[in-house]
Protein backbone atom coordinates (compact mmCIF):
# COMPACT_ATOMS: atom_id res chain seq x y z
CA UNK A 1 0.00 0.00 0.00
CA UNK A 2 1.10 3.33 -0.62
CA UNK A 3 1.05 5.25 2.33
CA UNK A 4 3.15 8.39 0.73
CA UNK A 5 3.97 10.52 -1.90
CA UNK A 6 6.55 13.71 -2.77
CA UNK A 7 6.53 14.98 -6.31
CA UNK A 8 8.55 18.07 -7.28
CA UNK A 9 9.00 19.67 -10.89
CA UNK A 10 6.72 17.36 -12.47
CA UNK A 11 3.99 18.89 -14.69
CA UNK A 12 1.76 21.00 -12.04
CA UNK A 13 3.33 19.23 -8.82
CA UNK A 14 5.25 21.33 -6.97
CA UNK A 15 6.98 20.29 -3.62
CA UNK A 16 3.74 18.39 -3.38
CA UNK A 17 3.01 16.10 -0.94
CA UNK A 18 0.01 13.43 -0.34
CA UNK A 19 -0.29 10.73 2.42
CA UNK A 20 -2.88 7.84 1.52
CA UNK A 21 -5.03 5.30 3.26
CA UNK A 22 -6.29 2.12 2.32
CA UNK A 23 -8.78 3.98 0.57
CA UNK A 24 -8.93 7.21 -1.25
CA UNK A 25 -10.80 9.11 -3.46
CA UNK A 26 -9.02 12.63 -5.47
CA UNK A 27 -11.33 14.74 -6.58
CA UNK A 28 -11.66 18.59 -7.97
CA UNK A 29 -11.79 20.97 -10.63
CA UNK A 30 -10.52 19.83 -13.87
CA UNK A 31 -6.47 20.91 -14.13
CA UNK A 32 -6.19 20.50 -10.57
CA UNK A 33 -3.56 17.74 -11.38
CA UNK A 34 -5.32 14.40 -10.28
CA UNK A 35 -4.08 12.70 -12.80
CA UNK A 36 -0.87 13.74 -12.98
CA UNK A 37 -0.47 11.99 -9.36
CA UNK A 38 -1.45 8.44 -11.49
CA UNK A 39 0.65 9.77 -14.00
CA UNK A 40 3.86 10.40 -11.71
CA UNK A 41 2.86 6.89 -9.65
CA UNK A 42 2.83 5.08 -13.21
CA UNK A 43 5.87 6.23 -14.68
CA UNK A 44 7.50 4.99 -11.17
CA UNK A 45 6.10 1.17 -11.68
CA UNK A 46 7.43 1.61 -15.35
CA UNK A 47 10.64 2.18 -14.02
CA UNK A 48 10.86 0.61 -11.01
CA UNK A 49 9.99 -2.44 -12.81
CA UNK A 50 11.98 -2.35 -16.20
CA UNK A 51 9.21 -1.58 -18.27
CA UNK A 52 10.66 1.76 -19.13
CA UNK A 53 14.15 3.19 -19.56
CA UNK A 54 14.98 6.87 -19.76
CA UNK A 55 15.17 8.16 -23.07
CA UNK A 56 14.08 5.09 -24.99
CA UNK A 57 11.33 5.38 -27.76
CA UNK A 58 9.44 1.82 -27.00
CA UNK A 59 5.65 2.27 -25.67
CA UNK A 60 6.53 2.83 -21.65
CA UNK A 61 9.61 4.56 -22.51
CA UNK A 62 10.32 8.06 -21.33
CA UNK A 63 11.73 10.15 -24.45
CA UNK A 64 11.86 13.28 -22.61
CA UNK A 65 10.73 14.99 -18.92
CA UNK A 66 7.76 16.99 -18.44
CA UNK A 67 8.90 19.63 -16.36
CA UNK A 68 7.10 22.51 -14.67
CA UNK A 69 6.57 25.32 -16.79
CA UNK A 70 7.49 28.06 -14.48
CA UNK A 71 10.27 26.35 -12.62
CA UNK A 72 13.90 27.15 -13.79
CA UNK A 73 15.24 23.55 -13.08
CA UNK A 74 15.74 20.82 -14.57
CA UNK A 75 15.50 17.46 -11.77
CA UNK A 76 12.58 15.78 -11.17
CA UNK A 77 12.15 14.42 -7.51
CA UNK A 78 9.73 11.90 -6.18
CA UNK A 79 9.67 9.59 -3.22
CA UNK A 80 7.50 7.17 -2.34
CA UNK A 81 6.36 5.22 0.93
CA UNK A 82 5.26 1.99 1.13
CA UNK A 83 3.74 -0.16 4.02
CA UNK A 84 4.03 -3.85 2.92
CA UNK A 85 3.09 -6.56 5.18
CA UNK A 86 4.26 -4.78 8.24
CA UNK A 87 7.53 -2.77 6.75
CA UNK A 88 7.86 0.39 6.02
CA UNK A 89 9.59 0.94 2.60
CA UNK A 90 10.97 4.87 1.15
CA UNK A 91 11.88 4.43 -2.66
CA UNK A 92 13.50 8.07 -3.86
CA UNK A 93 14.36 8.96 -7.31
CA UNK A 94 16.20 12.26 -9.22
CA UNK A 95 15.93 12.47 -12.65
CA UNK A 96 17.53 15.11 -14.98
CA UNK A 97 17.54 15.98 -17.96
CA UNK A 98 19.55 19.25 -19.08
CA UNK A 99 18.60 20.13 -22.31
CA UNK A 100 15.98 19.37 -24.62
CA UNK A 101 18.49 17.29 -26.91
CA UNK A 102 20.06 15.48 -24.37
CA UNK A 103 18.60 11.90 -22.82
CA UNK A 104 17.60 11.99 -19.48
CA UNK A 105 18.58 10.19 -16.71
CA UNK A 106 18.66 8.78 -13.27
CA UNK A 107 21.35 11.12 -10.72
CA UNK A 108 19.67 9.99 -7.54
CA UNK A 109 17.60 6.58 -6.64
CA UNK A 110 17.77 4.89 -2.98
CA UNK A 111 15.51 2.50 -1.35
CA UNK A 112 15.11 1.83 2.61
CA UNK A 113 13.22 -0.89 4.78
CA UNK A 114 12.40 0.70 8.24
CA UNK A 115 14.71 3.14 8.08
CA UNK A 116 17.98 0.63 6.90
CA UNK A 117 19.22 0.87 3.61
CA UNK A 118 18.59 -1.49 1.25
CA UNK A 119 20.62 0.39 -1.92
CA UNK A 120 22.06 3.45 -2.71
CA UNK A 121 22.59 4.55 -6.56
CA UNK A 122 24.77 7.87 -8.22
CA UNK A 123 25.88 8.72 -10.93
CA UNK A 124 29.30 6.88 -9.74
CA UNK A 125 26.68 3.04 -9.35
CA UNK A 126 24.53 1.03 -7.17
CA UNK A 127 25.71 0.62 -3.71
CA UNK A 128 24.15 -2.50 -1.44
CA UNK A 129 24.63 -4.66 1.11
CA UNK A 130 24.59 -8.47 0.50
CA UNK A 131 22.77 -10.87 2.52
CA UNK A 132 25.97 -11.93 3.96
CA UNK A 133 26.22 -8.52 5.17
CA UNK A 134 29.41 -7.52 2.95
CA UNK A 135 29.26 -4.45 -0.04
CA UNK A 136 28.53 -4.95 -3.27
CA UNK A 137 28.27 -2.43 -6.13
CA UNK A 138 27.99 -2.29 -9.95
CA UNK A 139 28.17 0.19 -12.82
CA UNK A 140 24.50 0.69 -14.30
CA UNK A 141 22.99 3.03 -17.18
CA UNK A 142 21.88 5.64 -16.12
CA UNK A 143 19.02 5.04 -18.30
CA UNK A 144 17.78 2.35 -16.01
CA UNK A 145 16.40 1.93 -12.26
CA UNK A 146 18.25 0.23 -10.10
CA UNK A 147 15.62 -1.30 -8.12
CA UNK A 148 14.73 -3.13 -11.60
CA UNK A 149 18.32 -4.27 -11.88
CA UNK A 150 19.45 -5.99 -8.40
CA UNK A 151 18.63 -9.05 -8.26
CA UNK A 152 17.21 -10.39 -4.94
CA UNK A 153 18.93 -12.79 -3.14
CA UNK A 154 20.01 -12.72 0.72
CA UNK A 155 17.97 -11.75 3.50
CA UNK A 156 18.03 -7.63 3.11
CA UNK A 157 17.05 -8.72 -0.91
CA UNK A 158 13.99 -10.17 0.46
CA UNK A 159 12.81 -7.05 1.41
CA UNK A 160 13.73 -5.32 -1.83
CA UNK A 161 11.95 -8.25 -3.38
CA UNK A 162 8.98 -7.49 -1.25
CA UNK A 163 9.04 -3.43 -2.38
CA UNK A 164 10.06 -4.78 -6.14
CA UNK A 165 7.09 -6.96 -6.19
CA UNK A 166 4.63 -4.00 -4.30
CA UNK A 167 5.40 -1.74 -7.09
CA UNK A 168 5.25 -4.42 -10.13
CA UNK A 169 1.43 -4.87 -8.51
CA UNK A 170 1.02 -1.41 -8.76
CA UNK A 171 -2.47 -1.37 -10.55
CA UNK A 172 -3.15 2.13 -12.89
CA UNK A 173 -5.99 2.43 -14.84
CA UNK A 174 -8.64 5.25 -16.80
CA UNK A 175 -10.91 2.20 -18.24
CA UNK A 176 -12.25 2.96 -21.63
CA UNK A 177 -14.86 0.06 -23.40
CA UNK A 178 -14.45 1.98 -26.34
CA UNK A 179 -10.77 1.27 -26.76
CA UNK A 180 -10.87 -2.50 -25.45
CA UNK A 181 -10.15 -4.84 -28.41
CA UNK A 182 -12.23 -7.58 -28.83
CA UNK A 183 -9.63 -9.86 -29.54
CA UNK A 184 -6.36 -11.09 -28.12
CA UNK A 185 -3.38 -12.07 -29.51
CA UNK A 186 -1.75 -13.59 -26.55
CA UNK A 187 -1.90 -13.22 -22.71
CA UNK A 188 -0.64 -10.16 -20.93
CA UNK A 189 0.36 -9.96 -16.98
CA UNK A 190 -0.45 -6.35 -16.63
CA UNK A 191 -3.93 -4.34 -17.76
CA UNK A 192 -2.88 -1.23 -20.03
CA UNK A 193 -3.88 2.25 -19.12
CA UNK A 194 -7.37 2.63 -20.46
CA UNK A 195 -7.79 -1.53 -20.59
CA UNK A 196 -7.68 -1.80 -24.17
CA UNK A 197 -5.63 -4.92 -23.73
CA UNK A 198 -8.49 -6.51 -21.54
CA UNK A 199 -9.07 -9.54 -23.21
CA UNK A 200 -5.12 -10.18 -23.12
CA UNK A 201 -5.11 -9.40 -19.32
CA UNK A 202 -8.06 -11.92 -18.89
CA UNK A 203 -5.95 -14.52 -20.47
CA UNK A 204 -3.47 -14.29 -18.31
CA UNK A 205 -5.75 -13.88 -14.96
CA UNK A 206 -8.34 -17.15 -15.89
CA UNK A 207 -4.77 -19.15 -15.30
CA UNK A 208 -5.90 -19.20 -11.39
CA UNK A 209 -9.10 -20.69 -10.93
CA UNK A 210 -9.85 -18.79 -7.93
CA UNK A 211 -9.79 -15.38 -9.92
CA UNK A 212 -12.22 -17.09 -12.43
CA UNK A 213 -14.37 -18.34 -9.75
CA UNK A 214 -14.51 -14.92 -8.06
CA UNK A 215 -15.34 -13.02 -11.05
CA UNK A 216 -18.55 -15.48 -12.43
CA UNK A 217 -20.07 -15.29 -9.24
CA UNK A 218 -19.65 -11.35 -8.79
CA UNK A 219 -20.95 -10.84 -12.34
CA UNK A 220 -23.92 -13.07 -11.31
CA UNK A 221 -24.79 -10.73 -9.07
CA UNK A 222 -24.66 -7.91 -11.21
CA UNK A 223 -26.32 -10.05 -13.78
CA UNK A 224 -28.99 -12.56 -12.33
CA UNK A 225 -28.82 -14.88 -15.76
CA UNK A 226 -24.65 -14.74 -16.50
CA UNK A 227 -23.11 -18.09 -16.35
CA UNK A 228 -19.90 -18.00 -17.68
CA UNK A 229 -17.30 -16.72 -19.65
CA UNK A 230 -15.14 -18.65 -22.83
CA UNK A 231 -12.79 -18.07 -24.55
CA UNK A 232 -13.29 -18.97 -28.02
CA UNK A 233 -10.67 -19.39 -30.81
CA UNK A 234 -10.36 -16.63 -33.77
CA UNK A 235 -7.59 -17.51 -35.74
CA UNK A 236 -4.14 -18.31 -34.88
CA UNK A 237 -2.92 -17.64 -31.40
CA UNK A 238 -6.33 -15.10 -31.50
CA UNK A 239 -8.87 -15.60 -28.63
CA UNK A 240 -12.15 -13.23 -27.78
CA UNK A 241 -14.22 -13.86 -25.08
CA UNK A 242 -17.74 -15.27 -25.12
CA UNK A 243 -20.54 -14.41 -22.85
CA UNK A 244 -22.88 -17.30 -21.70
CA UNK A 245 -26.57 -15.51 -20.30
CA UNK A 246 -29.23 -18.29 -19.54
CA UNK A 247 -32.25 -17.89 -17.29
CA UNK A 248 -35.44 -20.33 -17.41
CA UNK A 249 -37.89 -18.47 -19.90
CA UNK A 250 -35.80 -18.49 -23.07
CA UNK A 251 -32.44 -20.12 -24.15
CA UNK A 252 -29.24 -19.62 -23.70
CA UNK A 253 -27.37 -16.73 -25.12
CA UNK A 254 -24.18 -16.54 -26.14
CA UNK A 255 -22.24 -12.48 -26.64
CA UNK A 256 -19.12 -12.06 -27.62
CA UNK A 257 -17.39 -9.21 -25.08
CA UNK A 258 -17.58 -6.60 -27.83
CA UNK A 259 -21.62 -7.14 -28.93
CA UNK A 260 -21.87 -6.14 -24.76
CA UNK A 261 -22.57 -2.03 -24.32
CA UNK A 262 -20.13 0.38 -23.19
CA UNK A 263 -21.62 0.11 -19.79
CA UNK A 264 -21.28 -3.74 -19.55
CA UNK A 265 -17.85 -4.20 -20.83
CA UNK A 266 -16.62 -1.04 -18.38
CA UNK A 267 -18.53 -3.56 -15.66
CA UNK A 268 -16.75 -6.34 -16.71
CA UNK A 269 -13.37 -4.83 -16.03
CA UNK A 270 -14.23 -2.92 -12.98
CA UNK A 271 -15.23 -6.49 -11.71
CA UNK A 272 -12.43 -7.87 -12.98
CA UNK A 273 -10.17 -6.24 -11.07
CA UNK A 274 -12.38 -6.57 -8.05
CA UNK A 275 -11.47 -10.05 -8.31
CA UNK A 276 -7.56 -9.58 -8.69
CA UNK A 277 -7.71 -7.64 -5.54
CA UNK A 278 -9.59 -10.38 -3.66
CA UNK A 279 -7.17 -12.82 -4.98
CA UNK A 280 -4.30 -10.60 -4.11
CA UNK A 281 -3.31 -10.71 -7.89
CA UNK A 282 -3.40 -6.79 -7.13
CA UNK A 283 -2.79 -4.93 -3.84
CA UNK A 284 -3.16 -1.63 -4.94
CA UNK A 285 -5.63 -0.36 -7.47
CA UNK A 286 -5.89 3.50 -8.92
CA UNK A 287 -8.83 4.06 -10.96
CA UNK A 288 -9.01 7.19 -12.78
CA UNK A 289 -12.83 7.84 -13.39
CA UNK A 290 -13.79 4.20 -12.36
CA UNK A 291 -17.63 5.62 -12.89
CA UNK A 292 -17.41 6.49 -16.86
CA UNK A 293 -19.95 4.47 -18.83
CA UNK A 294 -20.96 2.46 -15.11
CA UNK A 295 -25.30 2.95 -14.63
CA UNK A 296 -25.78 4.42 -11.45
CA UNK A 297 -27.62 1.53 -9.45
CA UNK A 298 -24.14 -0.43 -9.94
CA UNK A 299 -21.63 2.24 -8.46
CA UNK A 300 -22.43 1.97 -4.46
CA UNK A 301 -22.51 -1.80 -4.80
CA UNK A 302 -19.21 -1.96 -6.68
CA UNK A 303 -17.54 0.71 -4.35
CA UNK A 304 -18.45 -1.36 -1.48
CA UNK A 305 -17.70 -4.91 -2.51
CA UNK A 306 -14.07 -3.04 -3.34
CA UNK A 307 -14.20 -0.81 0.52
CA UNK A 308 -14.25 -4.50 2.04
CA UNK A 309 -11.48 -5.78 0.76
CA UNK A 310 -8.89 -2.82 2.24
CA UNK A 311 -6.78 -3.71 5.11
CA UNK A 312 -2.98 -2.31 5.34
CA UNK A 313 -2.15 -4.69 2.49
CA UNK A 314 -4.91 -3.69 0.17
CA UNK A 315 -5.50 -0.13 -1.08
CA UNK A 316 -8.04 1.60 -3.38
CA UNK A 317 -7.49 5.16 -4.84
CA UNK A 318 -10.10 6.54 -6.99
CA UNK A 319 -10.16 9.69 -8.78
CA UNK A 320 -13.68 10.87 -9.38
CA UNK A 321 -16.87 13.64 -10.22
CA UNK A 322 -19.14 11.25 -9.44
CA UNK A 323 -21.71 12.55 -6.53
CA UNK A 324 -22.24 9.20 -6.13
CA UNK A 325 -18.62 8.48 -5.54
CA UNK A 326 -18.03 11.60 -3.47
CA UNK A 327 -20.72 11.02 -1.19
CA UNK A 328 -19.11 7.70 0.31
CA UNK A 329 -15.16 9.47 0.78
CA UNK A 330 -16.14 12.45 3.16
CA UNK A 331 -13.37 13.98 4.74
CA UNK A 332 -11.01 10.84 6.32
CA UNK A 333 -11.22 9.68 3.13
CA UNK A 334 -11.50 12.59 0.50
CA UNK A 335 -8.30 14.73 -0.71
CA UNK A 336 -9.38 17.73 -2.59
CA UNK A 337 -7.24 18.84 -5.14
CA UNK A 338 -6.78 22.20 -6.39
CA UNK A 339 -5.15 25.03 -8.47
CA UNK A 340 -4.78 29.16 -7.68
CA UNK A 341 -4.62 29.45 -11.71
CA UNK A 342 -2.76 27.75 -14.38
CA UNK A 343 1.15 29.10 -13.11
CA UNK A 344 -0.07 27.62 -9.58
CA UNK A 345 1.06 24.21 -8.48
CA UNK A 346 -1.54 21.51 -7.12
CA UNK A 347 -2.39 21.77 -3.55
CA UNK A 348 -4.12 19.05 -1.70
CA UNK A 349 -6.39 18.97 1.19
CA UNK A 350 -8.95 17.03 3.14
CA UNK A 351 -12.37 16.98 1.56
CA UNK A 352 -14.05 19.12 3.64
CA UNK A 353 -18.29 19.32 2.79
CA UNK A 354 -20.30 22.63 4.45
CA UNK A 355 -22.59 20.79 6.75
CA UNK A 356 -25.78 20.00 4.94
CA UNK A 357 -24.12 19.63 2.07
CA UNK A 358 -24.24 16.92 -0.84
CA UNK A 359 -20.17 16.59 -1.31
CA UNK A 360 -21.32 16.83 -5.16
CA UNK A 361 -23.58 19.90 -4.65
CA UNK A 362 -20.67 21.97 -2.53
CA UNK A 363 -18.14 21.29 -5.05
CA UNK A 364 -20.40 22.02 -8.20
CA UNK A 365 -20.60 25.25 -6.42
CA UNK A 366 -16.93 26.17 -5.93
CA UNK A 367 -17.66 25.85 -1.61
CA UNK A 368 -15.03 23.12 -1.25
CA UNK A 369 -11.57 23.99 0.12
CA UNK A 370 -8.92 21.53 1.36
CA UNK A 371 -7.38 24.07 3.42
CA UNK B 1 -47.79 -8.40 1.03
CA UNK B 2 -45.56 -8.69 -1.75
CA UNK B 3 -43.25 -12.79 -0.94
CA UNK B 4 -40.70 -10.80 -2.14
CA UNK B 5 -38.61 -7.35 -1.24
CA UNK B 6 -35.74 -5.10 -2.06
CA UNK B 7 -33.56 -3.98 1.10
CA UNK B 8 -33.36 -0.02 1.55
CA UNK B 9 -30.96 0.74 4.38
CA UNK B 10 -30.56 3.95 6.51
CA UNK B 11 -27.47 3.88 8.57
CA UNK B 12 -25.18 6.17 10.08
CA UNK B 13 -21.84 6.86 8.42
CA UNK B 14 -21.03 9.53 5.37
CA UNK B 15 -23.14 10.56 2.96
CA UNK B 16 -20.89 12.94 1.92
CA UNK B 17 -22.40 16.36 3.73
CA UNK B 18 -19.97 16.80 6.09
CA UNK B 19 -21.85 15.60 8.73
CA UNK B 20 -20.06 12.22 10.06
CA UNK B 21 -16.22 13.39 9.67
CA UNK B 22 -14.95 9.89 10.11
CA UNK B 23 -15.67 7.28 7.61
CA UNK B 24 -18.05 4.79 9.15
CA UNK B 25 -17.48 0.87 8.32
CA UNK B 26 -21.25 0.67 8.85
CA UNK B 27 -22.29 0.39 5.52
CA UNK B 28 -19.43 -1.90 4.56
CA UNK B 29 -20.89 -4.23 7.37
CA UNK B 30 -24.44 -3.84 6.57
CA UNK B 31 -24.14 -4.46 2.84
CA UNK B 32 -21.89 -7.47 3.12
CA UNK B 33 -24.48 -8.79 5.58
CA UNK B 34 -27.25 -8.95 3.72
CA UNK B 35 -25.46 -10.02 0.71
CA UNK B 36 -24.12 -13.23 2.28
CA UNK B 37 -27.58 -13.54 4.01
CA UNK B 38 -29.02 -13.44 0.48
CA UNK B 39 -32.30 -14.19 1.89
CA UNK B 40 -33.88 -16.08 -1.54
CA UNK B 41 -37.23 -13.85 -0.72
CA UNK B 42 -35.88 -10.89 -2.20
CA UNK B 43 -37.27 -8.87 -5.19
CA UNK B 44 -38.13 -10.55 -8.05
CA UNK B 45 -35.49 -8.74 -10.54
CA UNK B 46 -32.80 -9.02 -9.31
CA UNK B 47 -29.05 -7.11 -9.74
CA UNK B 48 -26.20 -5.80 -7.83
CA UNK B 49 -28.54 -2.82 -5.93
CA UNK B 50 -30.95 -5.13 -4.28
CA UNK B 51 -29.23 -3.94 -1.33
CA UNK B 52 -29.32 -0.11 -0.99
CA UNK B 53 -27.48 1.72 1.60
CA UNK B 54 -28.46 5.20 2.21
CA UNK B 55 -26.09 6.50 4.83
CA UNK B 56 -27.55 9.35 6.58
CA UNK B 57 -25.09 10.99 8.75
CA UNK B 58 -25.40 10.70 12.10
CA UNK B 59 -28.09 9.14 14.19
CA UNK B 60 -30.42 12.01 14.38
CA UNK B 61 -30.04 11.77 10.79
CA UNK B 62 -31.49 8.71 10.48
CA UNK B 63 -34.11 9.11 12.80
CA UNK B 64 -35.51 12.91 10.67
CA UNK B 65 -34.86 10.52 7.06
CA UNK B 66 -36.42 7.35 8.65
CA UNK B 67 -40.64 8.29 8.11
CA UNK B 68 -39.82 10.23 4.53
CA UNK B 69 -38.16 6.92 3.52
CA UNK B 70 -40.69 4.49 4.94
CA UNK B 71 -43.35 6.67 2.79
CA UNK B 72 -41.19 6.40 -0.31
CA UNK B 73 -40.54 2.49 0.74
CA UNK B 74 -44.36 2.18 0.92
CA UNK B 75 -45.24 4.12 -2.13
CA UNK B 76 -42.59 2.10 -3.82
CA UNK B 77 -45.25 -0.92 -3.09
CA UNK B 78 -44.13 -4.12 -1.26
CA UNK B 79 -41.19 -4.90 -3.01
CA UNK B 80 -39.20 -2.77 -0.70
CA UNK B 81 -38.69 -3.22 2.79
CA UNK B 82 -36.81 -0.53 5.42
CA UNK B 83 -34.36 -1.04 7.52
CA UNK B 84 -32.59 0.89 9.37
CA UNK B 85 -29.47 1.42 11.48
CA UNK B 86 -28.32 3.10 14.14
CA UNK B 87 -26.60 3.39 17.16
CA UNK B 88 -28.74 3.26 20.94
CA UNK B 89 -25.39 5.30 22.71
CA UNK B 90 -25.55 6.67 26.07
CA UNK B 91 -29.21 8.33 25.53
CA UNK B 92 -31.11 4.87 25.05
CA UNK B 93 -30.64 2.05 27.38
CA UNK B 94 -32.00 -0.49 25.24
CA UNK B 95 -33.06 -0.76 21.20
CA UNK B 96 -36.74 -0.49 22.33
CA UNK B 97 -35.97 2.73 23.60
CA UNK B 98 -34.68 4.02 20.82
CA UNK B 99 -37.28 2.49 18.35
CA UNK B 100 -39.72 4.79 20.82
CA UNK B 101 -37.85 7.98 19.53
CA UNK B 102 -38.04 6.41 15.87
CA UNK B 103 -42.23 6.37 16.17
CA UNK B 104 -42.43 9.51 18.05
CA UNK B 105 -40.99 11.43 14.64
CA UNK B 106 -43.06 8.93 12.88
CA UNK B 107 -46.31 9.81 14.47
CA UNK B 108 -45.34 13.60 13.30
CA UNK B 109 -45.28 12.34 9.41
CA UNK B 110 -49.05 10.96 10.04
CA UNK B 111 -47.39 7.19 9.90
CA UNK B 112 -49.59 4.68 10.67
CA UNK B 113 -48.42 1.80 13.52
CA UNK B 114 -49.35 -0.56 10.85
CA UNK B 115 -46.81 1.16 9.01
CA UNK B 116 -43.97 1.41 11.37
CA UNK B 117 -44.07 -2.18 12.39
CA UNK B 118 -42.63 -3.11 8.75
CA UNK B 119 -39.66 -1.38 9.14
CA UNK B 120 -37.07 -3.77 10.52
CA UNK B 121 -34.79 -1.96 13.05
CA UNK B 122 -30.92 -3.21 14.06
CA UNK B 123 -29.32 -1.31 16.81
CA UNK B 124 -25.96 -1.63 18.27
CA UNK B 125 -25.53 -0.37 22.09
CA UNK B 126 -22.86 2.18 21.10
CA UNK B 127 -21.27 1.02 17.63
CA UNK B 128 -20.95 -2.04 15.18
CA UNK B 129 -17.12 -2.42 16.80
CA UNK B 130 -19.03 -4.37 20.16
CA UNK B 131 -21.13 -6.56 17.47
CA UNK B 132 -17.65 -6.92 15.86
CA UNK B 133 -15.30 -7.85 18.63
CA UNK B 134 -17.70 -10.15 19.58
CA UNK B 135 -17.75 -11.87 16.15
CA UNK B 136 -14.08 -11.88 15.83
CA UNK B 137 -13.09 -12.96 19.53
CA UNK B 138 -16.64 -14.34 21.02
CA UNK B 139 -16.44 -11.48 23.94
CA UNK B 140 -17.38 -8.25 23.62
CA UNK B 141 -18.54 -5.67 26.81
CA UNK B 142 -21.06 -3.24 25.38
CA UNK B 143 -20.91 -1.61 28.59
CA UNK B 144 -17.83 -0.17 27.20
CA UNK B 145 -16.86 0.81 23.48
CA UNK B 146 -15.33 -1.92 21.05
CA UNK B 147 -11.99 -1.10 19.82
CA UNK B 148 -11.64 1.04 16.59
CA UNK B 149 -12.23 -0.83 13.51
CA UNK B 150 -8.98 -0.16 11.34
CA UNK B 151 -9.96 -1.27 8.22
CA UNK B 152 -12.98 -2.32 6.01
CA UNK B 153 -11.77 -5.84 5.48
CA UNK B 154 -12.32 -6.99 9.32
CA UNK B 155 -15.71 -5.45 9.45
CA UNK B 156 -16.37 -7.69 6.35
CA UNK B 157 -15.25 -10.50 7.57
CA UNK B 158 -17.07 -9.91 10.98
CA UNK B 159 -20.10 -9.44 9.01
CA UNK B 160 -19.81 -12.89 7.08
CA UNK B 161 -19.83 -14.68 10.02
CA UNK B 162 -22.41 -13.18 11.59
CA UNK B 163 -24.38 -14.47 8.65
CA UNK B 164 -23.22 -17.96 9.06
CA UNK B 165 -24.91 -18.16 12.81
CA UNK B 166 -27.94 -16.49 11.15
CA UNK B 167 -28.16 -19.08 8.53
CA UNK B 168 -27.09 -21.74 10.69
CA UNK B 169 -29.85 -20.39 13.57
CA UNK B 170 -27.82 -21.36 16.10
CA UNK B 171 -28.44 -19.61 19.57
CA UNK B 172 -24.61 -18.51 20.79
CA UNK B 173 -23.88 -18.01 24.11
CA UNK B 174 -22.67 -14.49 25.36
CA UNK B 175 -24.41 -12.44 22.52
CA UNK B 176 -24.23 -8.88 22.76
CA UNK B 177 -27.59 -7.53 24.38
CA UNK B 178 -28.20 -5.23 21.02
CA UNK B 179 -26.85 -7.84 18.68
CA UNK B 180 -29.40 -10.92 20.29
CA UNK B 181 -32.76 -7.77 20.22
CA UNK B 182 -31.34 -7.35 16.62
CA UNK B 183 -31.51 -10.49 15.38
CA UNK B 184 -35.21 -10.97 16.78
CA UNK B 185 -36.09 -8.30 14.64
CA UNK B 186 -35.00 -9.62 11.73
CA UNK B 187 -36.11 -13.09 12.18
CA UNK B 188 -39.68 -11.53 12.26
CA UNK B 189 -38.69 -10.48 9.07
CA UNK B 190 -37.90 -13.29 7.60
CA UNK B 191 -40.96 -15.25 9.40
CA UNK B 192 -43.26 -12.40 7.49
CA UNK B 193 -41.81 -12.91 4.30
CA UNK B 194 -41.96 -16.82 4.20
CA UNK B 195 -45.87 -16.55 5.32
CA UNK B 196 -46.36 -14.43 2.69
Amino acid sequence: MITRLYVNNFRCLVNFNAALEPFAVLCGPNGAGKSSVFDTLRLLRNLGTGEALLGGTGEHDVPRLEFTDWLDSSTQEFSLGFSVDGYGFDYTLHIEQKAAYEKPRIIKECASCDGKSLFERSLDGVDFERGDGTRASFPLDWRQAALAAIQPRGVNLAKLELLKTEVAKLLILRPNPRSMEPESKAEARHSDLSMTNLTSWYRSLAQEQEWTDVLRDLLKVVWPDFRSFKLVDAGMNTKTLQLRFENAASKPTLLFFHQLSDGERALVGLYMIRAALETNATRTVMLDEPDNFVGLPELQPWVLSMRELLDENHQLVLISHHPEILSSSGEENGRYLWRENHTAPTRIGPLKIPEGMAAGEAIARGWVRGE
Amino acid sequence: MASRTQVVCLCEGEKGDGSAKRTSIDPVFINRLMRALCPNWLRPWNGSNVVRLAPCGNRKGVIAAMPRELNLCLNAGGDTTLMVWADCDHDCAHGNALRELFWQEAQKQAITKQQFDRVVFIFAKDRLENWIQFLSTGQTDEASEGPRVKHERAASDAAKKLAELCRAGRTVENMPASLRWSCENWRALVDRMRSA
